[in-house]
């Protein structure tokens, strides 16, 4: 099995102006993905991001607010999960509840050079 | 696990914005509601982050309100305002308040007399029916715009006419007429879940709206024990009763049509328990008592719609509103009283438009001098304007009937 990070880019202005009842339909299909991927035995590790972050760089580590408070996208969240092939961490990926409201999950395979 | 799950938290989000909207204006006050309308939206939506945990906290209700509170201090403190100080107890620790608070802020909002009822309902769908602008615009047919701007007005009034420490004095025992207020809120919010025009909403019934109203009112009756709050809930009773037959496989049934099989009967026992003649004449005694009439009896004979007439007429002289007429409308129809029908449908051409749903399906039925090209043209009419699927459906099928 290989290991997949699926990074949630969601849409700030979007999720936050949801009606509770549309939030609790997006609260409730994240719960449940997740258990779904716990009980198949892929889910590694799960959770949401804060909206307030920094980015360093520079070789005198200048520190910044991180780009997404200017823009309407950020990463909100993160899955780790497990997978037999890049293909079935897509098929799996294709289900992640933040594509309900304008969500994009990116997968990224983590590297793992050593068993190729 | 589901968020409604009693493990989670056993309470929808619409319900718990309620709760949580009606609590922290007791604890804050309404100086800052907007802050307070901010902080649970914020605390939702960090709901969201720990829903990808998969590790919800242990009292989910409780760590939204602590996370809600903290959120509005937070927002108090970055606008620098002295209050805090002013005001020690926003640092107290609180948790959610035990008995429902929503009722509470009801009966205060009732004070404000400045407040249209119209007013006052659109200002409790949003804040302790948890529905968003989008939701209220469609189920009130009110254009979004028009729906944030009257909030906004709403609240303005509100801020201005709130006195907050009567607010907090739970020990003050309400007027009848407040009481009574109230009971018109709900009704009226029952009324719209119950034939919701949301094109969202692929049902006629908004259960959330009819569930909450139902809810609500059981607290009231608890509480004030009044006959008239009985009434009502007999009334709310019988109607939820038809709710499994009211759709099927999305079509819209008639009442005189559904299937009586599936009406819940455990209800309609309920709604007859509640049922209580007042020492005065009321208008939810009235309905409770034509509605359970059409569902308890065995024949719809002309003695039926006779004895309902007489029920209608009584109601008309209480309340005089048009949709009373409407319905009676029908029952002179079925009594086949045809001039005092010709005579009423004369009398509600100027109160509703050829497009009202209700009242052109009325008339195309029943009254006899349209030609079935005119009641062909007046359905397509209302087709036109028609949003929800199944009522399309239903005119179409009525369409077809003409042709």
């Amino acid at each position: 099995m290989n290991k997949y990070l699926l990074l949630l880019h969601e849409q700030i202005d979007v999720i936050q102006n949801l009606s509770p009842k549309e939030m609790e339909e997006l609260v409730s299909s994240h719960m449940a993905w997740a258990n779904k991927l716990e009980s198949d035995g892929l889910l590694l590790a799960g959770d949401g991001l804060e909206d307030k972050g920094v980015q360093i760089s520079g070789k005198e580590s200048i520190v910044k607010d991180s780009m997404f408070l200017e823009t309407k996208e950020m990463i909100g969240g993160f899955y780790l999960i497990q997978a037999g092939s890049f293909e079935e961490a897509v098929e799996i990926s294709k289900s992640c509840p933040c594509h309900q409201w304008g969500g994009v999950t990116e997968v990224r395979p983590i590297a793992n050079y050593a068993s190729e | 696990m589901h968020p409604s799950d009693p493990h989670f938290s056993g309470e929808h989000f619409r319900v718990l914005y309620g709760k949580l909207f009606a609590g922290l204006l007791q604890y804050f006050g309404v100086i800052w509601l907007n802050e307070i309308e901010d902080a649970i939206q914020n605390s939702f939506y960090k709901a969201l982050k720990i829903s990808q945990s998969n590790n919800p906290p242990a009292n989910f209700r409780n760590w939204l309100f602590i996370v809600a509170k903290n959120d509005v201090i937070n927002q108090i403190n970055k606008q620098k305002k002295s209050l805090l100080s002013e005001n020690s107890q926003f640092t107290n620790e609180i948790s959610f308040p035990e008995e429902d608070p929503r009722l509470t802020l009801l009966l205060y909002l009732t004070t404000i007399k400045s407040l249209s009822s119209d007013q006052l309902v659109l200002f409790l769908l949003k804040n302790i029916f948890g529905l968003s602008v989008k939701e209220i615009a469609g189920t009130t047919l009110l254009s979004e715009d028009n729906v944030y701007k009257n909030i906004q007005r709403i609240k303005q009034k509100i801020k201005t006419g709130f006195d907050y420490e009567s607010f907090c004095n739970n020990d003050v025992q309400p007027s009848q007429n407040r009481i009574q207020d109230i009971e018109e809120v709900l009704y009226a919010v029952f009324n719209i879940g119950f034939d919701t025009h949301n094109p969202r909403i692929e049902s006629i019934v908004n259960d959330d709206l009819c569930i909450d109203a139902i809810a609500l009112t059981r607290l009231l009756f608890a509480k004030y024990k009044r006959i008239e709050t009985r009434n009502l809930l007999a009334l709310f009773c019988f109607h939820s009763a038809r709710l499994p037959s009211k759709t099927i496989n999305g079509h819209l049934v008639p009442f005189f049509e559904q299937d009586k099989t599936l009406w819940d009967h455990s209800l309609i026992q309920s709604g007859i328990k509640y049922l209580e003649k007042p020492h005065v004449l009321h208008k939810f005694y009235i309905e409770a008592i034509i509605v359970s009439k059409h569902m308890l009896t065995e024949d719809y004979d002309k003695k039926h719609w006779n004895e309902v007439i007489s029920l209608y007429e009584m109601w008309y002289r209480i309340e005089g509103s048009p949709f009373i007429l409407l319905n009676l409308t029908y029952c002179y129809y079925k009594a086949e009283k045809y001039a005092a029908l010709k005579n009423t449908l004369q009398n509600l051409e100027s109160v509703f438009s050829n497009d009202n749903f209700y009242y052109t399906l009325l008339k195309t039925e029943v009254f006899d001098e349209w030609s079935r090209e005119q009641k062909n043209g007046k359905l397509k009419e209302v087709l036109r304007h028609a949003e929800q699927e199944f009522r399309k459906k239903f005119i179409s099928d009525k369409i077809k009937e003409t042709e």
